[in-house]
């Protein structure tokens, strides 16, 4: 970060770093970042450059046979009174015996239990649909052990065409059971999965495009706004694309988010946690703390017991009603927001808040950061194409 | 006022200097040309500090200030904290904050200065210090355990004072001889007042006297006081005499009549404001006359501006290298062609000319050479530039050099090729010279320099003379 100018000021935290490297404000980022690909791009060769002048100076032509040469280190003296009291001989300590010894890991990898079979199959069906190009539905079912599915498509799609490069003909998969851990983990723009059932943690994790929709198994009979549908840490980093489901989620969920779009019907803990970018929408209640460290993107809470106040935290964030004239805007976009999560989950919940919109939106809250003017939220995300 | 609270102060609030009083009575009078910050200015200013997790600020400034800590303190309305904080650096913060080149130091170094405009440092630092006087703060000797040492100081300029000040506050208790009738050293008879009124020193001597320190004026150590009595009576001595041998050009004419040195005209200025003035016939008079400053320094903005106040016909000042290079404040440069001041740069003066008084300056113009094989530039002179700048009285204002006395040698005490006292700041006791019980600090020792670095090497010096006396 040095590198791209930061000047180490220690006010990352606040939103305001006069450097731009640190901040979602506007001005500072257009105005005062002066980084660039290149300078990060210099910084590391010369660390490397350095590192070989290191390693031609000892002798050596890798760092793997610099592993344990305790005889290149000399203990120094210490500075100060206290660092001469330490005795650190044992550190570089070595013996006949031990110097017998294995220096680096010698033991085979530790191979996961996961095979990733399914995930295999299923590259395996849709990779003509991807080299082609044409987009295309599959159907498959999954259970809880498959981990990280879809993240073998999204990266045939990524590494052809980029990160969005088949958001126009994307692979839809149509998926029935129980999602492992990780379920569209760094989804492309140009992979659709719509699962019927539950995920465990991580969905979306990373994901940079393309749609994630869960709900529950039809002619089940949960109530789906007072029903888990998906685990911990949902959307942890996502950048882009679009995920729907229809029941809550658990603790931090929209942690790091920095631009993907979500509508959940009821939150854990910590919701948009650190969140720089994006829209989370939650039609239910919250826990605690939401929006700690927020400082970019927004959110639409319903808060029909009334107590969001005491929940969100407040150091960052303000909250503002929508039903006043002067957000008639946002209004209208939530229930855009709304009616598209209705479309693609078909959701009860969602439908009766639509049925009684006007009744209900009195009871939502505009969740953004404070240095953030309300005029711009909109806008900003048309701009950046959230 | 509610407590300022806002993270994008910076941003929402731009850089903002006190106003200057106007320009009438800036040609006239010698006044400090910057009005006073009001309380809610300052606040508002010193609230636009980041708190850099690495204040550049503080690294800059050359006695360590905590900066960002006493901006803080400014912004919460905590004046007299603020105060005793900005004291335990520096010895004359309402001073360093009204001559400082803060544009070189702690501005120039400050996060905000990229972009942003700096935080009125300077400014602040001084409003803390006359505000709390104002409202009558003293620094806190309640907790000061007397020993029996005294410390002789020759000098009562910045470095003397900056020593004084942190031996009297370890209980030490020094005697501070000058030759002079004030106390300031260059600070009175150098530093005109529009840069710093005389009342601030005049107010400090009473509050050092307080705290302890005793002055002996109007005494030159060699004449009226033998330094072999000081080392006799007192456990060390401190030396902080400054440095006023006067640089010459070295070119024709420089001892026709109406060609002065700098400091001579500047202190005979001040003598008279002060009523020090010995004999009217030493005041130097330029109204009405053409004036040519030679120089780009502080010293040389000084005479331009005291020409103009005195009511100079015109004032010009010819520097030898480009505007970019010149070595003093750019707010005191700035400050002068506001007043009037006519600036020529790359003009290198060759002779005086005049029959029997000094009637004009020649001097050629210079530009930058092709780059030698090391790829160093040097001025080259401009074939056919030469001119005659007319002038009725020319000031010089080309430096200082140390002026060793005779009995530095003779008490064993050595200076090195250009005379200045060998005193290093590394050593076992900082700033000791060769004479163990004899230590020394500020101009006389790094060479003309600033105030600020002198009351650094004064402050120093007394850590090295404590340790030295095994406080
Ligand atoms: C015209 C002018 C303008 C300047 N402007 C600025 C400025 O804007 N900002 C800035 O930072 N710096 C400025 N400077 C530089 C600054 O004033 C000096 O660097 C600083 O004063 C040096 O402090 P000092 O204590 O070492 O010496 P001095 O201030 O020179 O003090 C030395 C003292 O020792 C006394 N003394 C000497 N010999 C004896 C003796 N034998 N017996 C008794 N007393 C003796 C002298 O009378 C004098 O009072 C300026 C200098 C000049 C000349
Ligand atoms: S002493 Fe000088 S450099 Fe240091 S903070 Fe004050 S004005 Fe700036
Ligand atoms: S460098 Fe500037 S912004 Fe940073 S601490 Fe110093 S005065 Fe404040």
């Amino acid at each position: 970060m040095v590198a791209l100018g930061c000047k180490y000021l220690r006010i990352c935290h606040l939103n305001n770093c006069a450097t731009g490297v640190a901040t979602q404000q506007d001005k500072l980022r257009k105005d005062h970042y002066i980084g660039t690909v290149e300078m990060a791009m210099n910084f590391f060769k010369f660390m490397a450059e350095e590192t070989r002048e290191w390693l031609a100076r000892l002798g050596v032509r890798t760092l793997g046979e610099l592993v344990g040469r305790v005889d290149l280190l000399k203990l120094l003296d210490g500075e100060t009174e206290k660092q001469q009291q330490l005795d650190l001989s044992p550190i570089i300590y070595t013996d006949d015996y031990l110097a017998t010894k294995p220096q680096l890991c010698s033991v085979a990898k530790n191979e996961p239990f996961d095979k990733g079979e399914t995930a295999e199959a299923m590259v395996r069906k849709v990779l003509p649909a991807i080299e082609a190009k044409t987009g295309g539905e599959f159907e498959f079912r999954i259970t809880n052990c498959d981990r990280s599915i879809g993240a073998r498509i999204s990266g045939e799609i990524a590494k052809r065409y980029g990160n969005q490069g088949m958001a126009d003909k994307p692979i839809k998969l149509k998926l029935t059971g129980i999602a492992g851990q990780s379920f569209g983990v760094w989804n492309a723009g140009g992979l659709d999965m719509i699962l019927e059932g539950d995920a465990n943690d991580y969905v979306g994790k990373g994901m940079a495009g393309g749609k994630l929709v869960l709900r529950p198994p039809r002619n089940s009979s949960f109530k789906t706004n007072v029903t888990s549908i998906m685990g911990n840490t949902c959307l942890y980093g996502a950048t882009g694309g679009k995920l729907f489901a229809a029941g809550t989620a658990g603790e931090r969920c929209g942690v790091r988010n920095s631009g993907a779009h979500v509508v959940v019907e009821g939150a854990g803990d910590h919701c948009c946690e650190y969140m720089t970018g994006g829209v989370v929408t939650v039609l239910g209640p919250t826990g605690l703390n939401f929006g700690a460290g927020m400082t970019g993107g927004f959110a639409y809470v319903l808060d029909e017991a009334n107590n969001f106040v005491d929940k969100y935290n407040h150091e960052l964030v303000d909250i503002h009603r929508i039903n006043t004239e002067a957000l008639e805007a946002h209004r209208n976009h939530l229930r855009g927001v709304i009616e598209e999560f209705v479309r693609e989950t078909e959701s009860t919940w969602g439908q009766y808040l639509l049925a009684n919109f006007d009744d209900m939106i009195r009871k939502f809250w505009l969740v953004k950061p404070k240095a953030a003017a309300i005029s711009g939220l909109l806008n900003s995300f048309r701009k950046r194409g959230e | 006022m509610a407590r300022l609270n806002n993270d994008f102060q910076f941003l929402d609030v731009g850089r903002q200097d006190p106003s200057k009083k106007d320009l009438d009575t800036r040609k006239h009078k010698f006044v400090e040309i910057y009005q006073p910050f009001a309380k809610e200015e300052v606040e508002n200013q010193a609230h636009r500090c980041l708190e850099c997790g690495n204040p550049y600020c503080e690294w800059k400034c050359p006695v360590h200030n905590f900066i960002p800590n006493w901006l803080k303190l400014i912004s919460e309305g905590n004046i007299f904290e603020a105060a005793e904080l900005s004291h335990q650096t520096n010895s004359l913060p309402e001073v360093c904050g009204r001559v400082c080149p803060q544009d070189r130091l702690c501005e120039g170094a400050c996060t905000l200065n990229d972009g942003f405009g700096a935080v009125t440092i300077g400014n602040a630092e001084k409003y803390i210090t006359d505000t709390a006087f104002a409202m009558g703060w003293k620094p806190d000797m309640s907790k000061v355990v007397w020993t029996n040492k005294k410390v002789a100081v020759i000098g009562a300029g910045p470095a003397g004072i900056g020593c004084a000040d942190v031996l009297v506050r370890n209980g030490v208790k020094p005697v501070v001889f000058d030759k002079y009738p004030e106390i300031g050293g260059l600070l009175t008879f150098g530093i005109p007042e529009f840069k710093l009124e005389k009342s601030v020193m005049s107010r400090r001597r009473k509050i050092f006297e307080e705290m302890g320190v005793e002055f002996r004026l109007n005494t030159e150590v060699g004449k009226d006081i033998t330094i072999e009595e000081l080392l006799r009576d007192y456990d060390a001595v401190f030396m902080g005499m400054g440095t006023y041998t006067y640089m010459k050009g070295g070119f024709p004419g420089e001892e026709l009549p109406g060609v002065y040195d700098a400091l001579p005209f500047l202190v005979a200025n001040v003598n008279r404001n002060l009523g020090f003035e010995k004999d009217p016939a030493d005041f130097i008079s330029v109204k009405g006359k053409k004036v040519v400053v030679l120089g780009g320094g502080d010293t040389a903005m000084d005479c331009n501006r005291t020409s103009i106040r005195q009511g100079a016909a015109s004032v010009t000042c010819a520097y030898r290298r480009d505007e970019e290079n010149m070595p003093g404040s750019k707010r005191e440069v700035s400050n002068a062609k506001e007043e009037g001041v006519q600036f020529l740069y790359n003009r290198q003066p060759v002779a005086i000319v005049g029959s029997g008084k000094v009637e004009g300056v020649k001097v050629v113009t210079t530009k930058m050479g092709e780059p030698d094989a090391k790829g160093r530039r040097s001025a080259v002179v401009v074939e056919g530039s030469e001119e005659i700048l007319p002038a009725d009285v020319v000031l010089i204002a080309f430096g200082f050099r140390p002026s060793p006395q005779p009995w530095f040698a003779t008490n064993g005490v050595k200076t090195n090729d250009w005379g200045g006292v060998i005193a290093p700041e590394k050593q076992e006791f900082k700033f000791q010279t060769s004479n163990p019980k004899v230590f020394a600090g500020g101009d006389m020792v790094r060479g003309s320099d600033l105030v600020v670095t002198a009351i650094w090497e004064g402050r120093e010096a007394a850590e090295g003379i404590l340790d030295y006396l095994q406080v």
